[in-house]
């Protein structure tokens, strides 16, 4: 299992060296990176799962690494590897790339890592999952096999029970209430057979008709999908993972919900660090980056299990913070210019900016703070005669405290 | 005027605290980093926190720690203000006291710094510079409250242009 991947010249990456730790962390700019790189920590991990895929659907990519490429990354990809110029290494070693358009020599086709794409509200165009096969074949790999397992899951696993949230033996009670409070607001979760096809309503104890795909909120036609991804990996069984899945890919997690809903989801996201998952997001929330910072701050000066409930008003559940806080996390950021740089410290004071600024996710917020520094200051220096008393600035508590 | 002439014209005690380059600061000289010449970035420092803790009615407040003497690229000689001070959210309330005092202490006892104060890049005017570390993410509300008070958290360095 790979626990460091480096390329170069991969993709719009010209450097990346990355160390997963329990949770990984990527943020940056559009457009910089984020998800080749993910796609081809798949690609690394899974390879024969891939290909085995594949040639159940009978698609041949005829052993040419440049098929291969455009079958797994989507059309157009294939110029995302340029030989004798990209370069890869896992845990140190240089790696062949042409080897991933060959057969493997492993045989092993159990699928370790489960990729939630970006894209994944296309998994329920019409509020209908939608099987592997109904893709086009430039459609990316990540988004055709998610797809494929909402597909799966639906139609052997909720076959005979059409109700899908809330569940009793799906999620964790406190997980459930603050979905259903967050997300849902009420409504539950169900396929109706109408027409002889499942199709997902939303529906409240009460009304005769339940709320079909296309009058949800983008919210909730973000967020099912998701749902659906993780009651894949957390199975109703004793056993915490699904099969041989070790891994596990959230693509922007946050799409389309509000923050109190993120927190709800990234509860999920330490549930699945609990089961033993491996985890990697990528994200353009500063609300992921809070908890992560938090948790390191916490790890750091004897945090307690209480203090991670604290963080999502919850009074349990203490294994899952005691998880949360025993988990390696690493947060990388990818620039426009190329470079992947480890800013797993997220130091508000450090001198690095990106870091400081988390990467551009608090930059923002910095930038405005200096502006209205600047006018505070600016007001200051007016003659006194211009201030309006509506114009006063808030007033700051006067409890004095001890002089530092 | 200067920096020197205005701390000098300034009521004692402060008028006796000048110091040459980043005396002032002490071991927190090294907060202060220049990217131009030192020499020619800085005209001085002064030590306000030791020199008004010698008066009864300012003994027992909060108080802000140096002021140095500017040069900015462009511009005239200026002064900026610089408070040393662990950043943590709860401190914030704390800054705020302290500029306040300072630049009521100012307008009342101090009149050349406070005019050589106002001439200040507006965001260099009153800084925070973090102790050890800074627990104040920029997005956090404490640090929008610190910017309302007209104090700019800078991390733990200053780097004066």
């Amino acid at each position: 299992m790979p626990k460091r991947i480096a390329v170069n010249n991969f993709g719009q990456i010209k450097n990346a060296d990355v160390k997963f730790g329990d949770l990984t962390v990527f943020v940056g700019p559009q457009a910089t990176g984020k998800s080749i790189f993910l796609q081809l920590l798949k690609l690394v991990v899974d390879t024969p799962a891939i290909q085995s895929e594949f040639k159940r659907f009978s698609i041949d990519w005829e052993g040419k690494l440049e098929n291969l490429l455009e079958l797994y990354f989507g059309e157009g990809m294939s110029g995302v590897w340029q030989e004798g110029v990209s370069h890869l290494s896992v845990n140190g070693k240089e790696v062949k790339f042409d080897n991933y358009a060959k057969g493997s020599k492993r045989t092993e086709k159990d699928e370790r890592l489960f990729f939630i794409p970006a894209q994944r509200v296309m998994s329920l165009r019409d509020g209908l999952t939608q099987p592997f096969s109904v893709y086009r074949s430039g459609d990316p790999f990540v988004l055709r096999e998610f797809s494929e397992k909402l597909h799966q899951l639906v139609q052997n696993e909720f076959g005979r029970n059409p109700e899908l949230f809330p569940q009793a033996n799906r999620l964790k009670k406190v997980e459930r209430d603050l979905i259903a409070e967050h997300i849902f607001g009420g409504f539950g979760l169900k396929t109706s057979s109408e027409k002889l096809q499942k199709q997902f309503v939303l529906d409240k104890p009460g009304q005769k008709k339940g709320l079909p795909y296309l009058v949800w909120s983008a919210g909730q036609r973000e967020f099912v999908p998701l749902l659906l991804g993780l009651y894949w990996l957390m199975p109703p069984a004793s056993k915490p993972t699904r099969n041989k899945l070790e891994w596990v890919v959230i693509e922007e997690m946050e799409m389309g919900l509000h923050p109190k809903a993120i927190t709800a989801v990234l509860l999920l996201v330490l549930d699945l660090l609990d089961r033993g998952y491996r985890v990697c997001l990528s994200t353009h929330s500063p609300h992921v980056l809070d908890l992560v910072w938090a948790l390191q701050f916490m790890q750091q000066r004897n945090g307690t299990t209480k203090d991670v409930l604290n963080i999502f008003n919850i009074k349990s559940d203490g294994k899952l913070a005691e998880a949360a806080l025993n988990s390696d996390i690493s947060v990388y950021y990818f620039g426009r210019d190329g470079e992947v740089r480890d800013i797993s410290n997220l130091d508000p004071g450090a001198e690095n900016e990106v870091e400081a600024g988390w990467g551009g996710l608090t930059e923002f917020s910095g930038h405005v703070g200096q502006i209205v520094a600047r006018v505070a200051n600016r007001f200051d220096s007016q003659p006194a005669k211009r201030k309006k008393p509506s114009e006063k600035t808030p007033k700051i508590d006067a409890k004095p405290e001890a002089k530092e | 005027m200067t920096f020197k002439q205005a701390v000098e014209a300034s009521n004692p005690p402060l008028k006796q605290a000048y110091k040459p380059g980043l005396q002032a600061l002490g071991a927190y000289s090294k907060k202060v980093q220049c990217t131009r010449q030192a020499s020619k970035t800085l005209s001085g420092s002064v030590d306000i926190d030791s020199a008004l803790a010698r008066l009864p009615e300012y003994g027992s407040v909060n108080r802000w720690d140096y002021g140095i003497g500017y040069n900015p690229p462009t511009g005239k000689e200026c002064v900026v203000w610089i408070e040393v001070h662990g950043a943590k959210d709860k401190e914030v309330g704390t800054l705020a006291r302290k500029a306040k005092q300072l630049k009521s202490y100012l307008k009342q006892n101090a009149r050349e710094l406070w005019e050589m104060t106002l001439k200040s890049p507006e965001n260099l005017r009153f800084v925070w510079v973090g102790t050890k570390s800074v627990h104040i993410p920029k997005n956090s509300p404490e640090y929008k409250r610190a910017a309302m008070e007209g104090i700019t958290l800078v991390g733990t360095v200053l780097n004066l242009p």
